[in-house]
């Protein structure tokens, strides 16, 4: 999975119709039969990589990141291309955290009265510390029985 | 125990860096574990209960335990000993063998037929030397 952070940035409202022919475009796109060209294009003419989405031209890949103002939306971009899972993750903040928060755990289910029948693993929520490292990574968890003895620990030993 | 942290190197971070430092050493060590027999490999990953430790400090008399993990051991023990020198923030102290074994210490090492060779032998010549 990959994680896109935008970066904020501020536009003025006038700029976004700074393009002169912008209305042009408007109207053309506004007054081409879409329809009638779609059904033109038969199943029967596509290949299986257009159906996938490949039109075989790459003329498109060179100016994608160009906006409407010229400038490179690349620039304005941070890509995290490491491993992320949206429900244990935090945005990182560049230093560890410990976080208190509800978490859901599957218990391994026992139901020794209906034979034959497959094993459910019971769904808990409860209340534990969750460990993040700089990058908002969870390290792992700890009760907060655990984290209290760690934390009076480390207090006794400053 | 008091100003362990102003000796220890590398420099002592905040509480939660720690915490976050202890947990990725408890992976790596599980981590090495994985070329031992899986029962023994499970084994490692469990906490002793609490009413055994109970037990053991009441009717035993044992008072410390060895080759303890901050993220295991019992704070109702008088010390506890740690194989990794760096949990010295938790309280823990350092090397078990560095010192002599006295009184009576509980111990749940990792299954390492050397380790629990050494642990034998260091109890035994702990208790002759006394």
């Amino acid at each position: 999975m990959m994680k896109v952070i935008w970066q904020p940035t501020w536009e003025a409202a006038e700029l976004l119709l700074a393009n002169p022919e912008f209305k042009t475009y408007v109207n053309s796109y506004e007054n081409a039969d879409t329809v009638t060209q779609l059904n033109a294009q038969s199943e029967d003419q596509e290949t299986n990589l257009t159906k996938q989405g490949y039109d075989g031209c790459t003329q498109h890949f060179e100016n994608m990141w160009d906006s409407s103002q010229g400038q490179n939306i690349r620039d304005k971009a941070i890509f995290i291309t490491d491993t992320v899972n949206p429900q244990a993750d935090i945005q990182h903040t560049w230093k560890c955290e410990i976080w208190v928060r509800d978490v859901d755990l599957l218990k391994p289910g026992s139901n020794k009265d209906s034979e034959g029948e497959p094993i459910i693993p019971e769904h808990i929520t409860c209340q534990a510390a969750c460990a993040f490292d700089i990058y908002g990574k969870c390290t792992g968890m700890l009760s907060l029985e655990r984290l209290n003895i760690l934390l009076h620990a480390y207090n006794q030993s400053k | 125990m008091i100003g362990l942290h102003s000796a220890t190197q590398p420099p002592v971070q905040d509480a939660a860096t720690e915490i976050v430092g202890l947990l990725q050493r408890c992976k790596l060590q599980m981590s090495s574990l994985n070329n031992i027999r899986k029962k023994a490999r499970y084994s490692n990953m469990y906490c002793t209960p609490r009413h055994i430790m109970t037990f053991l400090q009441k009717w035993a008399i044992a008072t410390k335990q060895k080759f303890a993990s901050p993220l295991a051991f019992d704070p109702s023990y008088q010390a506890y000993w740690s194989e990794n020198t760096r949990d010295t923030v938790f309280q823990a102290s350092a090397n078990a063998f560095d010192t002599k074994f006295t009184g009576f210490s509980f111990c749940h090492p990792n299954y390492c037929d050397y380790l629990l060779h050494s642990l034998v032998g260091h109890a035994l010549q702990s208790t002759i030397s006394t």
